[in-house]
């Protein structure tokens, strides 16, 4: 946790923002997607966006969710574009490689669901850390 | 975004040009910001929470405090929702009133976004000018309404008083005074060579951006995107008109894309006018339980309400979407972006008409 | 006191320096506050300068029920003021909490609770006018008996 001078620990006000009605469906959506608990999703939104990407993250999901017709499968599946640019909590490097190795997986004729099992698991890994 | 930089430059919560508090923190090399951020909750209210469980008749109350400036919107969306539930029929001389009050109410906040912009890039005489014009859309709201801010003119099945035909003699007088006097300011503006400069190519949002934060409003007609709620709107469909749209980004088409809604504003009244027929302005019908998600353009753009009710008329679940939320983010994520010194962060800041009361209800 | 020193006072309430602060309202008390300053009010015709800069105004408005992120901020504020000083609180938020004043409500009104207040205007939002008139009421108390500033 790093030390401030002057500035407040702001995640309480996070947590407040975080929780309004129109958050807790975008949060539940979200949390059946990647089988995560809401807490954690949470955590790692505090910890990540400023105060104005938390406010605007219902507004941000629904235009993810309108382009989301003309993406590929693994982008609907795997939500990369939405994790790192629309609701920026992970470092789209680390995101580009589990994307890349989803394809090669599939491309190597493993089945897609399992393919996207493990691309889940290490997007799992990365937003429990 | 915890990186050690040059410069952190906080600006805020109290700020001479700042008419609400927030705090923008500014990662800079020299003035040029690399990186801006915002702190927000100086008014978090909490109203979603307090109006769960309320009967509509309170919640009515709370939705027009959600925020003062553009108060007559929100009261209008919640009961447009609570009316979209219990199907009732709107007698079409109360149609119009709302339309009548929206629009002042949408003259009145431009002026005063304006106004802001004026007198944060130090043009204070024209500031001036633009804030003794709102009193006159003021005079007129307060003449129809019985009130200058937080009227509650708009109630389910119709609204509160009637417009007398002094009343409309009024009102045209007053719009048309509101258009000769705005000419000559917006005249200033677009000739003033020292004002274009303060804002032209400063703060740009470009088309693919303002799509990627949701902006909305004036600031995404700005940009290029043609999108106005009140086109989806019943009684706006009749009025036929289309929105103002500036493709440049900037600043400057910011204020401008106001400037000519004003207009805009002022020809629907007119329209308004022209077209009522005497009738009555109240109807009804009867609360029962449902749901309903309904779209309405503020003056700062897209505000959605969403309402579940009980058979009791209760309002058991409600979330708000304000456009402030979207045009702050992009305003602070994108807009300021690049810009070139701290002069420019609180302009640009102040020509997306940020409403922190709409953005943390 | 001298007649020096009154002299000084009486010309000082003829001054008055503004600012003010939105702890958790509407909005609405802050645009009635700005419609102060239009040439239709103009507050400047009596003395009155409206500015956000705590270090040198003499009356601080507040408007707005008190929310949790002020804790902390609204009494460092306040100490910045220089002497002597009085806040006012606009509108029924800061004396009542108004319609916010419920359960579920992050506020905690009322202000006075938080920093001493010398007048309260009730309202929502209360009018220009009225905002103009407590502030010229309040002017010559605020300096009455003042003894300190003969630098």
């Amino acid at each position: 946790m790093a030390e401030y001078l002057y500035e407040k620990d702001l995640r309480e006000m996070k947590y407040i923002i975080i929780t309004s009605p129109l958050h807790e469906v975008v949060m539940s959506e979200l949390a059946v997607h990647y089988s995560l608990g809401r807490q954690v999703l949470r955590r790692k939104m505090i910890n990540e966006c400023d105060m104005s990407f938390l406010e605007n993250i219902p507004a941000r999901y629904e235009v993810w969710k309108a382009e989301d017709s003309v993406r590929d499968p693994v982008e609907r599946q795997l939500g990369m574009r939405l994790l790192t640019v629309y609701i920026p909590m992970l470092p789209p490097e680390e995101m580009k490689a589990v994307e890349m190795g989803v394809r090669s997986q599939i491309s190597e004729g493993i089945p897609e669901a399992e393919a996207y099992e493990s691309g889940m698991d290490s997007i799992r890994e990365m937003i429990r850390r | 975004m915890k990186r050690t930089v040059d410069v952190s430059l906080p600006i805020g919560p109290v700020h001479p040009v700042f008419k609400e508090p927030c705090r923008i923190k500014c990662e800079t090399r020299g003035e040029y910001v690399l990186n801006a951020e915002i702190e927000l909750g100086y008014v978090k209210k909490g109203i979603e929470r307090i109006m769960r469980g309320r009967p509509w008749q309170e919640v009515m109350f709370l939705a027009e405090r959600v925020c003062g400036i553009c108060s007559v919107i929100h009261n209008m969306v919640f009961i447009e929702g609570m009316e979209l539930i219990a199907e009732t029929a709107l007698p079409d001389r109360a149609a119009y009133l709302r339309v009548i009050v929206n629009e002042l109410d949408r003259i009145q906040s431009h002026v005063l976004a304006n106004y802001s912009y004026c007198y944060t890039i130090e043009h204070e005489t024209l500031a001036m000018y633009l804030l003794n014009l709102r009193e006159t859309a003021m005079d007129a709201l307060e003449r129809i309404t019985g009130a200058r801010v937080t009227c509650a003119y708009i109630i389910p099945g119709g609204v509160r008083f009637d417009l007398s035909d002094a009343d409309a003699r009024y009102l045209r007088e007053a719009v048309d005074t509101i258009d000769r006097e705005l000419n000559r300011f917006v005249h200033m503006f677009t000739t003033g060579s020292l004002i274009a400069l303060r804002s032209k190519e400063i703060g740009i949002l470009t088309r693919d951006e303002a799509i990627e934060a949701h902006a909305v409003g004036p600031t995404a007609r700005a940009s290029g995107i043609a999108h106005d709620c009140r086109l989806d709107h019943p009684t706006y469909r009749r009025l036929d008109f289309s929105p103002v749209v500036y493709t440049e980004g900037d600043n400057y088409a910011r204020i401008m894309v106001r400037f000519d809604e004003i207009f805009q504003s002022t020809e629907l009244i007119r329209r308004c006018l022209d077209r009522m027929e005497p009738g009555i302005i109240r109807g009804g019908s009867e609360v029962i339980a449902g749901t309903s998600r309904w779209v309405g353009e503020a003056p700062r753009g897209e505000l959605t309400y969403q309402i579940t009710t009980d058979e009791f008329g209760r309002v058991t679940d409600i979330g708000i979407r304000t456009p402030s939320i979207m045009n702050i983010e992009a305003c602070v994520h994108y807009m300021l972006i690049g810009v070139l010194s701290a002069a420019d962060v609180t302009s640009t800041y102040i020509s997306s008409d940020p409403c922190i009361a709409c953005n943390e209800r | 006191m001298s007649i020096l020193q009154d002299l000084k006072n009486t010309v000082r309430s003829k001054s008055i320096h503004v600012c003010y602060v939105n702890v958790g309202s509407c909005n609405g008390c802050d645009i009635e506050i700005l419609a102060c300053l239009a040439p239709r009010y103009d507050i400047e015709q009596y003395g009155i300068y409206v500015h956000n800069n705590p270090r040198e105004a003499d009356v601080l408005l507040i408007t707005g029920a008190f929310s949790p992120q002020w804790e902390d901020k609204l009494m460092g504020l306040w100490e910045k003021i220089p002497e002597p000083k009085v806040a006012v609180a606009i509108g029924n938020c800061p004396i009542s909490g108004c319609v916010f004043n419920r359960e579920g409500s992050y506020l905690d009104p009322p202000v006075r609770k938080h920093i001493p207040i010398a007048a309260e205007i009730p309202g929502c939002p209360p009018r220009p006018t009225e905002i103009i008139q407590t502030i010229l009421t309040l002017a010559p108390v605020i300096f009455r008996d003042y003894e300190g500033g003969a630098s």
